[in-house]
């Protein structure tokens, strides 16, 4: 668990409120707090390379998704500070790290705004992370702390696209879970805690 | 001077000032090439990259669309042996065994701005790098004591000469990563 020294939380929320004010929305008085959404997909039998991530998350229930919409109510929003992705496919899914499978490459749009471009999992995890500050032993689960916080407006659509080397049946097995983890807002109309 | 700092110094410099509005992002850009069989011997990557289809490459060309740049805070060089498309069988490594050589020259606008700086052991001997997933796991990661700027519409490429012969149905991959912009004509987020 990292505790981040008040200089890098401060331009966190700096850059939030700078974003949100700039589309009209004063998030100032929101309550801070921090945020872990995903989504989850099952790319076994899909036919192609390329999956879209929080798009469809209406349509799912727990514990595919812990979100309903792919854009967060008024008052609501986030800093994506780490990306995580995990296999999530059966009892031996196909591993991210150290792998072919680690040059899927992954986009985020906010908005029609691309913010995350062609960013392979080879940066995430194993012997070419870049910036990763949870190790793990597990092959199947890789993140990345971002180098930028990226910062995700209220009532402003966002996606993630993963596009992999491999067919799914190459692959052997994926069924993909995107995590965002970061700094948030949530709609807070009273007091602020 | 921090990162962002430096990025926007050097494209202010050619005359890009809007670079401040870009979207701030994380990168990491990759060339692959055949490995040689034979000791010593050199590569050029990213020149060229326009002929290699991902995922061999993650880009499409070397140099930067407008509005995009990169300040690279570290570089790799990783190899899949007897690569293939076909499954995920592959894993990827460190090139060779210690004491492999690797040396690295970084160009960026016609200016070498890495100049034989030494990979292969660094990346072998776990030197110059700060992140270890297991005790046991060697790292392809080179941090760099400076971020170096590549604007926009600038070519750069790298060249390495690589003391392990290495086989020509393996593929060797040179990355380069750190913080980055994308052309944002709108809305920063």
């Amino acid at each position: 668990m990292q505790n981040l020294p008040f200089a890098a939380q401060q331009e966190q929320v700096n850059k939030f409120l700078e974003a949100t004010r700039m589309l009209g929305a004063q998030m100032d008085s929101q309550q801070g707090t921090t945020r872990v959404i995903y989504d989850t997909q099952d790319v076994t039998t899909a036919p192609t390379t390329s999956y879209d991530f929080f798009s469809q998350v209406s349509s799912k229930t727990f514990p595919a998704t812990n979100i309903n919409d792919n854009r967060f109510e008024p008052g609501e929003g986030m800093v994506i500070k780490e990306i995580v992705i995990a296999n999530t496919q059966g009892t031996t899914p196909a591993a991210v790290v150290n792998t072919l499978l680690g040059a899927t490459l992954v986009n985020v749009l906010i908005g029609n705004n691309r913010v995350i471009k062609d960013l392979p999992l080879w940066a995430f995890g194993g012997l070419t992370a870049i910036n990763n500050l949870n190790p793990t032993t597990s092959t199947a689960i890789t993140g990345i702390r971002l180098l930028t916080n990226i910062v995700i407006p209220p009532q402003v659509q966002f996606v993630c696209n993963l596009r992999t080397p491999l067919s799914p049946a190459a692959a052997q097995g994926i069924t993909f879970r995107v995590y965002f983890k970061g700094y948030g807002k949530l709609f807070n109309p009273r007091n602020n805690y | 001077m921090n990162v962002a700092q430096q990025i926007v110094g050097v494209n202010e410099r050619l005359g890009n000032f809007a670079v401040p509005q870009m979207q701030g992002t994380t990168r990491y850009i990759y060339d692959a090439l055949d490995g040689v069989a034979a000791v010593n011997s050199g590569y050029n990557f990213f020149q060229g990259v326009s002929n290699r289809v991902y995922p061999l490459s993650n880009i499409n060309q070397n140099r930067f669309e407008a509005g995009e740049s990169l300040a690279v805070q570290g570089i790799q060089l990783f190899a899949i042996p007897t690569y293939s498309t076909a499954n995920n069988g592959s894993a990827n490594g460190v090139i060779g065994a210690f004491p492999t050589t690797a040396v690295i020259n970084l160009f960026i606008g016609n200016q070498r701005v890495l100049k034989n700086i030494e990979l292969g052991v660094f990346s072998l001997s776990n030197l110059g790098k700060s992140i270890l997933t297991t005790t046991a796991q060697t790292g392809a990661n080179v941090f760099l004591e400076t971020p170096l700027v590549i604007p926009p519409q600038v070519e750069f490429f790298v060249t390495a000469q690589i003391s392990a012969s290495i086989a020509a149905t393996s593929k060797v991959f040179c990355a380069l990563w750190g913080t980055g912009t994308l052309l944002n004509p709108k809305e920063n987020y």
